[in-house]
């Protein structure tokens, strides 16, 4: 069930919501939070019946292990633990991709077996994984199974995040507290905000998007203006795509006077890599650095040491997105940013302007973006062509018109792809000076809570909200469903 | 905000939300004739025909847009096809007239292969455009679940009739691209050509038509029941039947392959209509887009005309 639809937003969101409050008005805060449960289960088995099972199994299978870790610090109970959750992660995420690497590396004919990717695996082995570590490391002393379980599969987070931490989460869920008003009018704020960013935003980003690495993945011969065109475009369709799944899970996590955590701070106005990745997906940053990048030895080892650790560490994070090597340069790739900013920049006294530290900034996620889009490497490659003029810098015939431009170098072709017209790159600039300007959801929604215009406010926000369910017109995927 | 403001508004955006998604509903369904495509005024003109007492009627063509562009009517003929009308909406239509007529001495039935297996017009254009009373949608409905047909259920149905989604794309261009005077000539046109129009107007057209799509699927059992209802109406009143197959362009048929016509042939076959010999393969240049004859409609009609005569 995905949150941008009609199924959704008008049958199971109210049932779930009124089943949830009445049982807890009425009844109890056990029977209310059962509910809940129910309620996350069928919205996970509605996408993937059969791996239901996998998910209850792994959530049982974690609780036995952390209780037994509660009575007896043994690290071998961990090891089974950890090793048995990143065992299921790689025969389901990654066995054919071993497979697919062995075999182009051998050359050894060896068949890939039909393994589905079920839903969601990646985000609750990581917060399973989290929980148990912390058991180890005394960090819990209490648990229980509802409150636990409701952890793992609360649905506003259990699909792509963000990726919770037990500490933050299971407290909210053990302790009953008094109905909010001020929790619902966020709630439908943020989902109103996300929803729009959503189907009107993203969605109509893609249709540039997508054509432009189809046709690279075909080979065809990209141009410079094409090339950048779509790159700008999917820097901008992902952060409003995942931004709007985010916004919408903590506006359903707070309908149920839940606080999840802000998963982006506008990242785009970040002014060097660092910052990019303290304001990018900012639960699976502090995962990465609490359970992988510390572990390994964080920067308390050697200078070398450090540069490998935050190598393996974004290496591993890109692995994380996905089983392709596209994934894993993109996140090798950012991780020779941040060496060379750890090594270059962090150092040096040159002050360097903060629109063009930002511009720079963009231009480099951007540049990794390619990767994280293209399905394999040759579309990678084709695009890298297009956006470094190897393919040259031709327009579409149609954008020649629009632009009424006569420039020598740029020469008319007739091409399948969709053209950005004068209008339409108007508006991608005018979407860039947004990010740039614009303050995140959070600090929307903050704003309006300290106005005392609640019929203002709630006329824009319906309308908003309006607006957007009236044109989804399709249900696309959110792009970090396939994670 | 205080929690009581926090309240107000909760409850102001509720209320604001379900009145405009209502009024939207409501444009959509009902107010049609402000966003509607050229389509939906064929539609419209069918009912008007079904509402005029026209008693010298003596042959009626029934079918889809195939055969909309290729019969002009002459004096005592009527046009009835629509686009994307398959033998539920042909049967309805026939009934709704044969309920005051009674000189109609001949029916020419015309379907493409693509109505005869996809469900997909019915829900996209009879349920949209209301174009089935309750009572007929109800007797759709449980015939299909006599037979099993998998296409035909009532929660696709309530999604497509009440679900915005359905309405936006042609709402959406009412706002950006305002066409009455373009809709006001489509009208008048339709009006002085007794029901026949266009789809295509390129001189030649070598694209795939919509069966290269659905080559492999099965007959759809219910759009086969309301077939034979159709046989079965026209032999209750006396009125002979004949089937006619409209051409497909080269490309299609290349890549459609000769056992694909064999099975048409053979649906067609068991059932027991005097099927007219036409050639299913025409040259591309021929047709004014995928699906429909341009230059060649002429030539169509003549051959039609041939051999119902």
């Amino acid at each position: 069930m995905l949150f941008n639809s009609y199924y959704f937003i008008f049958v199971f969101l109210p049932i779930s919501f009124a089943l949830y409050h009445l049982a807890k008005q009425n009844k109890s805060f056990k029977v209310a939070k059962f509910f809940l449960l129910l309620s996350s289960w069928y919205f996970y088995a509605y996408l993937e019946p059969k791996y239901l099972i996998l998910l209850i199994v792994s959530i049982l299978f974690n609780y036995k292990l952390a209780k037994l870790l509660l009575k007896n610090k043994n690290p071998n109970i961990l090891f089974i633990g950890v090793g048995a959750h990143l065992l299921t992660l790689v025969y389901f995420k990654y066995f054919n991709f071993f497979i697919d690497t062995i075999q182009q590396i051998s050359g050894l004919s060896i068949s890939s077996s039909n393994i589905v990717l079920p839903l969601a695996i990646s985000f609750f082995t990581f917060q399973q994984i989290a929980y148990l570590v912390d058991v180890y490391q005394n960090k819990v002393h209490s648990q229980n199974l509802l409150d636990y379980s409701l952890f793992v599969s609360f649905f506003a987070q259990l699909i792509a995040g963000p990726i919770v931490h037990h500490k933050d989460i299971i407290p909210q869920f053990a302790l009953s507290r008094s109905f909010s008003w001020l929790k619902i009018q966020s709630a439908l704020i943020f989902f109103s905000i996300g929803l729009f960013k959503k189907v009107i935003v993203a969605d109509t980003l893609a249709q540039f998007v997508d054509p432009a690495f189809l046709a690279a993945s075909q080979s065809y011969p990209i141009t410079f203006v094409e090339s950048w065109g779509a790159v700008c475009a999917y820097s901008l369709q992902i952060y409003f795509d995942f931004s709007a799944y985010s916004d919408m899970a903590v506006g359903l996590a707070l309908l149920f006077q839940i606080d999840l955590i802000h998963n982006f701070n506008r990242p785009y106005q970040a002014t060097n890599i660092k910052e990019f990745w303290r304001r990018w997906h900012i639960s699976l940053s502090l995962f990465l650095k609490n359970y992988l990048y510390i572990p390994l030895g964080g920067n308390r080892i050697s200078r070398f040491r450090t540069k490998l650790n935050l190598i393996i560490t974004m290496g591993l994070g890109g692995l994380w997105h996905g089983s392709q090597w596209t994934f894993v340069l993109w996140g090798l790739l950012h991780g020779l940013y941040l060496l060379i900013y750890e090594s270059i920049f962090r150092v040096t006294t040159i002050k360097i302007p903060r629109l063009f530290a930002t511009i720079f900034t963009f231009f480099l996620v951007s540049i990794a973006w390619v990767l994280f889009r293209s399905p394999d490497l040759h579309t990678a490659i084709t695009m890298y062509q297009g956006l470094f003029t190897l393919n040259g810098i031709e327009l579409d015939y149609r954008s020649i018109e629009a632009f009424s431009l006569h420039y020598p170098l740029i020469q008319a072709r007739n091409t399948p792809l969709p053209y950005f017209s004068f209008y339409q790159m108007y508006c991608l600039i005018v979407l860039l000076f947004v990010l740039y300007f614009c303050p995140c959801t959070k600090d929307i929604v903050d704003y309006i809570k300290i106005q005392e215009k609640p019929l203002l406010w709630s006329i824009l926000i319906s309308i908003l909200f309006v607006f957007s369910i009236v044109c989804l017109e399709q249900q696309h995927q959110f792009i970090y469903f396939r994670f | 905000m205080n929690q009581k403001q926090a309240k107000i508004f909760t409850f102001i955006f509720m209320m604001i939300c379900s009145l405009l998604l209502s009024l939207f509903i409501y444009f959509c369904i009902y107010q049609k004739e402000h966003y509607e495509w050229e389509e939906w005024f064929m539609y419209q003109d069918v009912f008007k025909k079904l509402a005029q007492q026209n008693h010298e009627v003596d042959t009626i063509y029934l079918g889809d847009s195939r055969l909309k562009t290729i019969v002009k009517p002459k004096t005592h003929e009527l046009n009835l096809a629509l686009p994307n009308a398959s033998p539920i909406e042909s049967y309805f239509i026939l009934k709704r007239y044969l309920k005051n007529q009674s000189k109609v001495k001949q029916i020419v039935l015309s379907f493409a292969p693509y109505h005869l297996i996809q469900t997909r017009a019915f829900f996209n254009r009879s349920i949209i455009y209301n174009f089935l009373s309750k009572k007929e949608l109800d007797l759709v409905f449980q015939k299909s679940l006599e037979l099993k047909d998998p296409h035909f259920d009532k929660y696709r149905y309530y999604k497509t009739k009440y679900l915005p989604n359905s309405y936006f794309t042609k709402v959406k261009t009412l706002i950006f691209s305002p066409k009455s005077k373009q809709t006001a000539a489509f009208k008048t046109l339709l009006y002085k050509n007794k029901g026949q129009t266009y789809f295509g107007k390129q001189k030649g057209s070598s694209e795939l038509c919509d069966e290269t799509t659905i080559k492999n699927m099965p007959h759809s059992p219910t759009i086969k029941y309301f077939l034979k209802l159709i046989i079965q109406l026209c032999k209750d009143n006396n009125i002979k039947v004949v089937y006619y197959t409209a051409p497909l362009n080269q490309t299609s048929c290349r890549a459609l392959g000769s056992q694909f016509f064999k099975n048409h042939s053979d649906y067609l076959s068991k059932l027991p209509l005097n099927l007219l010999e036409s050639s299913y393969c025409w040259p591309d240049k021929y047709f004014g887009d995928s699906s429909h004859l341009y230059i060649g409609a002429d030539l169509a009609q003549q051959e039609l005309r041939k051999q119902i005569q």
